[in-house]
């Protein structure tokens, strides 16, 4: 007898069964079920979707934690660490995954220095910082380096070292393990040079050795012009000295035979040089008998400047001038007669009075 | 007498007097930064009282220790040793990673996954 497709003694719904029950049993065969195999199929149909409902949802939730977890890490590739995986709640193998590779990039973070921030500092230095590779030529430059040359970068990378800074040799810095603020001159783009502090160091890596040179150029341009500018201050204030030194201790003539030589100011030890010098000079070249020595414009005295002023006048009295004192105020005959109490020098308290009493001497001695 | 149990933000610490040792279980999805490790810490130090004992801290069920929290706990020098108990997979990598960065800082430290393990030794290291 035939059995009518899908009733109950269809074998494919038996055979259905078997395959269901091995699947769940995950034995050999199905087992022998008696009784209502049937019901006992869509119980077990019933199951299985359940299963591969489940299934699906912790593949979708494996999908979905993998790709979250692949972004972590590629952020991590890209020195990205603010990235976190999620963590769930439920605490399992995904979620120590996650756990592991936030704390990673934590540990990342705090010990790796990134590219950005190195290549940050080599563009905020202010000084031409340059790259030189072994064979000479240039490797990289930083911003200040263009600017100082007026060149752009990829004007500069792959040329000479020594087109930029004449002269200088990667051999010779090898060989001195380097260069310390040396002064050199740098190519500009107008074709001119301007001088610069030139440093170089070697850059090695751990195994092979130096590899590249790292070379620092500082503008020395104002610098120098201040140190000119400085310089010529310097000569200046130089001939001002050397006019007011002139101009300090002049000597007038009155007639012939008699030169006043007004004092103004302190008399320190050059000064009283130049004195003696001035009324030696006088003395000597004009011929002069009498020799005025007015200290009317001496600010306060001590006893040293009475001294080098008692010792000018000495130095004239050997050539055989007379030598008068004017302009003598109490303080000073203080100091006088503490230094010399045998001055032998006449001594008015007035440059007129002095110059009269010259004149008068002269007069006689005709 | 039971011992009693002190509560913060991330978990319950309390001295087992009888093993004498500090206990530090973190509340199940705690997340610790240095706040709360600051915290623990002077909780922890309020019941120390001066003393120095062992520590046994539960992991298990912590969700996350930042690096802040770790490296500020690493400073502290109040306990004798330091037992992690882990055995999740959380858990597991957060006393790892703790252990890898500053397990050398010369206080014994050591994961394990069963608490009476831990326990034991703890009760070593203290003789």
């Amino acid at each position: 007898m035939t059995v009518p497709p899908g009733t109950a003694d269809d074998p494919r719904l038996r055979r259905i069964h078997d395959i269901v029950a091995r699947v769940q049993s995950g034995q050999g065969d199905g087992g022998d079920s008696q009784g209502d195999w049937l019901g006992d199929l869509l119980t077990a149909v019933e199951t299985l979707a359940a299963e591969v409902e489940t299934a699906r949802a912790v593949a979708d939730r494996t999908s979905r934690w993998l790709e979250d977890l692949m972004n972590v890490c590629l952020a991590l590739v890209a020195f990205d660490y603010t990235k976190k995986a999620v963590i769930s709640d439920d605490n399992d193998l995904f979620d120590g995954m996650a756990a592991a590779l936030n704390m990673l990039g934590e540990e990342l973070d705090a010990s790796t220095v990134s590219v950005a921030y190195v290549d940050g500092i080599f563009e905020s230095m202010s000084d031409a910082l340059v790259i030189v590779g072994m064979d000479q030529h240039i490797k990289r430059v930083n911003q200040a380096s263009c600017t100082l040359a007026g060149l752009s970068r990829g004007e500069i990378v792959g040329r000479p070292l020594n087109a930029i800074f004449p002269g200088v040799s990667v051999s010779d810095f090898i060989e001195r393990d380097g260069a310390h603020a040396e002064e050199r001159e740098m190519c500009v783009a107008d074709g001119t040079v301007i001088p610069v502090s030139f440093s170089a160091s070697l850059l090695r890596h751990k195994k092979a050795g130096a590899q590249e040179i790292v070379c620092v150029a500082r503008d020395l341009t104002a610098s120098k012009r201040a140190e000119a500018e400085q310089w010529q201050l310097r000569e200046a204030m130089q001939r001002q000295a050397i006019l007011v030194e002139e101009l300090s201790t002049p000597l007038i003539p009155i007639t012939k035979e008699v030169v006043v030589v007004p004092l103004v100011g302190s008399v320190d030890e050059g000064r009283a040089e130049q004195l003696t010098a001035t009324l030696l000079t006088g003395v000597a070249e004009r011929g002069a008998r009498t020799v005025i020595l007015d200290i009317t414009g001496i600010r306060a005295v001590d006893a040293t400047a009475v001294e080098r002023i008692v010792r000018a006048m000495h130095a004239v009295q050997l050539l055989g001038a007379r030598v008068l004192l004017t302009g003598v105020r109490a303080d000073v005959a203080k100091q006088l007669v503490l230094v010399d109490t045998e001055l032998g020098i006449p001594t008015f308290n007035s440059l007129q009075h002095g110059i009269a009493q010259a004149l008068r001497w002269s007069h006689q001695e005709r | 007498m039971p011992e009693t149990k002190w509560p913060s933000s991330t978990g319950v610490i309390w001295i087992d007097d009888a093993l004498g040792l500090m206990r530090f279980d973190y509340a199940p999805g705690s997340v610790c930064t240095l706040a709360e490790a600051k915290e623990n810490v002077e909780l922890q130090r309020k019941l120390l009282d001066g003393r120095r004992m062992p520590i046994l801290i539960n992991v298990r069920h912590a969700k996350s220790v930042d690096r802040e929290a770790r490296t500020y706990y690493a400073s502290i020098d109040d306990f004798t040793a330091m037992a992690l108990f882990g055995g999740t997979p959380v858990g597991n990598v957060i006393a790892n990673f703790f252990i890898a960065v500053y397990g050398r800082r010369g206080i014994p430290t050591k994961l394990f996954t069963e608490e009476d393990d831990a326990i034991a030794w703890l009760e070593t290291i203290a003789r």
